[in-house]
């Protein structure tokens, strides 16, 4: 008699908050799959938002994936879909898709997770000295966007593509005022520089020439809301050789000294952005640290001379933990031989 | 001495009433786990017995026997116990948890996601809902729609179109 009361009573309605409490707790596959078990797991499934950070490495015919959250921490070669006929030469991520720029051939963008790929044209009439890109997820149109500004002799050409037209569109010409793009990208052929997003703005480093008529670092700031570029000055004294980050919902400045020191900025948001030095690393074989945070952790996919195998040093990656101020190394693989960058990714199921 | 001291005033029980009409005496500080009766004991009504109409008994005992075990009477008589103790105490307390959880059928554990829900306790729902999640994740639409009881809303046109667009989430 029992169990038939039990049976009758396991055809009650399940509540909604129960069922969401269980799906936001499967992997993103198992989630795609039961899209078609009803309109409810539907609609959850759409709009649900990953947030395992994982870390994704480029090198110029391979990317790699490690997720830190699986049983077993290593890095595993992506599935590439497309074909790779030169170099890969920088990444992006966005709202779980990937934006990779190979040699010659214009853009890429790639959702890894459903496995789908669009490839963007870049070219334009006049060959630039410098490309600078930028990507974004613009949320009032569902729609994401790509700001690339060139500079063409003595202006700034500034173009902006949204997936939903499927073209460029010419925004604005800058002129060229004070503020110059620092060459750092080592291309006979092109300059090229991925912007970092940080709170719906894109930043890349540049030099600016100050009152003074010194040439300065800093930062060239692209405000995705209202599509319009702004340049911010560096903290006082930062060296040269800097390199821009993302710590905690925060741009931030990794300032590199040449004695092994490195300073880390950070960018305070709301109405009073100062620069704060809010951490130190000191770590003398760090020549040029390619910094991903990963929430408490800072990690250092550091230079080509340390991770290439002609130094004699294992193809490895370090894991700073800021609170146990150590450091973690793994291995990452010999696909990964000319490691180029490292970037954080989140799952989603947005199409390109 | 009738003017209850604090401590006297924790050790009190509360009466629990199953849907089934079982009673169940459970001390304040245990039943404090559970959201509904915590606002209940703040809000001075828990006289007399407190009845659970979503909660059966077989299902109640369960609840109550996770609360016994997550519950900690004696907090302040052992504030300083070391590091590795604590790391011990947790590695234990979550192999209890996942012993508890296995051990129930999927009936049980349907009843127990229904009642952890009902009374507002936490960590035990999402316990079970972690535990339902892993039994789940590698199933079909169609075992899903079963075992949850759901009827698809979709024309068949539209999932086949579903089905079409995540074609790589069944491979």
């Amino acid at each position: 008699m029992e169990m038939e009361g039990r049976k009758k009573q396991r055809n009650l309605h399940i509540p909604d908050d129960i069922i969401f409490n269980i799906l936001r707790r499967l992997p993103p596959k198992s989630l795609a799959r039961f899209k078609c078990v009803c309109k409810l797991w539907q609609s959850f499934a759409n709009q649900h938002k990953y947030h395992n950070e994982k870390l994704i490495l480029l090198s110029s015919k391979t990317i790699q994936s490690i997720d830190f959250e699986a049983d077993e921490i290593k890095a595993v070669d992506l599935d590439i879909p497309f074909k790779v006929g030169n170099r890969m030469l920088e990444i992006a991520s966005c709202n779980g898709l990937l934006f990779i720029l190979i040699e010659r051939e214009g853009l890429v963008i790639w959702n890894p997770l459903i496995g789908r790929y669009k490839r963007v044209s870049i070219l334009s009439n006049h060959p630039p000295e410098y490309n600078g890109f930028g990507f974004w997820y613009d949320h009032s149109t569902d729609n994401y966007k790509i700001v690339k500004f060139m500079r063409i002799l003595d202006r700034f050409s500034v173009e902006i593509y949204s997936q939903k037209s499927n073209s460029w569109q010419q925004k604005a010409i800058l002129p060229l005022q004070n503020f110059n793009i620092l060459d750092y990208s080592f291309s006979h052929l092109a300059i090229w520089q991925f912007g970092f997003l940080v709170n719906e703005a894109l930043y890349w480093k540049i030099t600016c020439i100050n009152n003074d008529k010194e040439v300065i670092p800093a930062v060239l700031c692209f405000d995705t809301l209202n599509e319009k570029f702004d340049v911010i000055p560096s903290p006082d004294n930062v060296h040269y050789a800097y390199d821009l980050g993302v710590f905690k919902g925060h741009l931030c400045l990794f300032d590199c000294h040449e004695a092994g020191r490195t300073d880390m900025w950070r960018r305070e948001v709301g109405n009073n952005q100062n620069w704060i030095k809010f951490m130190n690393l000191s770590r003398f074989d760090i020549k040029i640290p390619n910094c991903s945070v990963k929430e408490e952790e800072i990690l250092d996919g550091v230079g080509q001379s340390f991770i290439s195998l002609s130094e004699g040093i294992e193809e490895e990656i370090l894991l700073y933990s800021h609170k146990a101020k150590s450091y973690k190394k793994f291995h990452i693989g010999d696909t990964m031989k000319d490691f180029i960058q490292d970037i954080i990714y989140i799952d989603s199921f947005v199409s390109p | 001495m009738s003017t209850p001291s604090s401590s006297v005033f924790s050790y009190r029980v509360l009466k629990l009433k199953s849907s089934d009409g079982e009673i169940f005496e459970v001390k304040q500080t245990v039943a404090v786990q559970s959201g509904v009766l915590k606002q209940m004991m703040e809000d001075g009504c828990t006289e007399g017995e407190i009845p659970l109409n979503n909660v059966d008994s077989p299902t109640l005992a369960k609840i109550i026997e996770w609360c016994n075990k997550h519950h900690d009477d004696d907090v302040e008589g052992r504030v300083l116990s070391q590091e590795k103790e604590k790391e011990k105490e947790k590695a234990d307390m979550k192999r209890w948890e996942s012993e508890f959880i296995d051990a129930l059928n999927r009936d049980e554990l349907y009843f127990l996601l229904i009642g952890s829900n009902y009374m507002n306790i936490k960590e035990l729902l999402d316990c079970a809902a972690q535990k339902v999640a892993g039994m789940v994740k590698g199933k079909t639409p169609e075992a899903i729609r079963e075992m949850f009881n759901i009827q698809s809303d979709f024309t068949e046109e539209e999932e086949k179109a579903i089905r079409k667009e995540n074609q790589w989430a069944f491979n």
